[in-house]
């Protein structure tokens, strides 16, 4: 039997308070679900692997076959924990060595926050 | 390396910081191209103000004007005004008399979809000569609630669907007038496989088609463009 393929996302959160991981991954199973459906969620196998509450990014778990539903379900997150809040996925890989050794993690996000 | 293009910008005017924000956050987030929509009211200091802050982003400014008309003289009137002064044209559909002469009208360049999204659905009939594309903004699902997000879906599929038949070109652009309504170029796509597109035709939308529509413009209005197709038979004097 073939192994399960994933792909890992590093995602930036930018909202006008402090996200925690809780916080940002009941948001993204929100917004999965509101889309996609349970059947369309387990589909996904979403799963937030790790948390930066400083710089506000996460690497983000998902099945091959869902990458691009993970990212429709991130793009239209609008709100977090009733705060206005905007999700862009900076990088995609197929290794999380893959995302954590190039050069543009390190590239910074603008300093001017989004009101 | 994909180039993307976002043709609809609404940074607010009179507000350099948030159009300064707006401009980093769309150069980091690996757009090249911006459209800068202004209104027709709108003073040419402040809009040209906004583009230079764009522009020293490090992104490529188009020039855009929203128009939106009720009936067929009034939308030839702004297009007579309006057309020689911006790069892209944009129609908001008022009423199916205005939406039907864009149609066959080649000086319109896109048609926005959301602000007539009915349930009865629009009159979609593309005219050969026509280069109208059809624009989806990203605004219309994260920013207005006025109906539930699977029915604003639904809706915009319909239309998709309508649009492919009739062979029109799709745009999807943020239509973002702060920074939170941006969104990855990428994640735009995939926002608009949901809405009934190929993962082709998406990444096409955000990338391809709105180039070639700027440039093709920028021919058109360019002197470039003219000495092109214009010959020098003589002079008066002679």
């Amino acid at each position: 039997m073939n192994r399960r393929g994933w792909r890992y996302l590093l995602v930036k959160i930018v909202a006008n308070k402090v996200v925690t991981k809780e916080a940002f991954s009941e948001s993204l199973v929100a917004s999965a679900e509101h889309l996609f459906g349970h059947v369309g969620l387990a589909e996904l196998s979403s799963r937030v692997v790790s948390y930066d509450q400083d710089c506000s990014t996460a690497l983000v778990k998902c099945s091959r076959e869902g990458v691009e539903k993970l990212r429709a379900s991130l793009a239209l997150i609008t709100e977090i924990q009733n705060s206005p809040a905007a999700v862009f996925v900076l990088r995609a890989s197929g290794t999380i060595r893959g995302l954590r050794r190039r050069p543009w993690i390190k590239k910074s996000f603008p300093q001017s926050r989004p009101r | 390396m994909t180039k993307f293009a976002d043709l609809h910008l609404k940074p607010p005017i009179g507000n350099p910081a948030a159009q300064k924000g707006m401009a980093e956050l769309a150069y980091y987030l690996g757009y090249s191209l911006v459209a800068v929509t202004s209104h027709p009211r709108d003073r040419n200091e402040e809009v040209n103000k906004v583009s230079k802050i764009f522009l020293e982003a490090g992104l490529d400014v188009a020039s855009r004007v929203d128009i939106s008309a009720t009936s067929r003289n009034e939308l030839l009137k702004q297009l007579r005004a309006l057309r020689r002064d911006f790069e892209i044209v944009a129609m908001e559909c008022k009423s199916i008399e205005a939406l039907s002469m864009a149609q066959r009208d080649s000086r319109v360049d896109v048609i926005r979809l959301d602000t007539a999204l009915s349930s009865r659905g629009l009159p979609l009939n593309r005219a050969s000569s026509s280069s109208a594309h059809l624009e989806i903004n990203m605004s219309t699902l994260t920013e207005t609630r006025r109906l539930p997000e699977h029915v604003q879906i639904a809706r915009i599929g319909k239309e998709v669907a309508k649009a492919k038949q009739n062979r029109f070109r799709i745009i999807i652009s943020s239509g973002a007038d702060n920074s939170m309504y941006l969104r990855a170029p990428r994640d735009v796509a995939a926002v608009g496989m949901l809405l009934g597109l190929d993962k082709e035709e998406a990444l096409k939308s955000i990338s391809s088609i709105p180039i070639s529509l700027v440039n093709r413009n920028r021919m058109k209005l360019g002197s470039r463009g003219a000495r092109e197709s214009v010959r020098i038979i003589g002079n008066r004097d002679e």
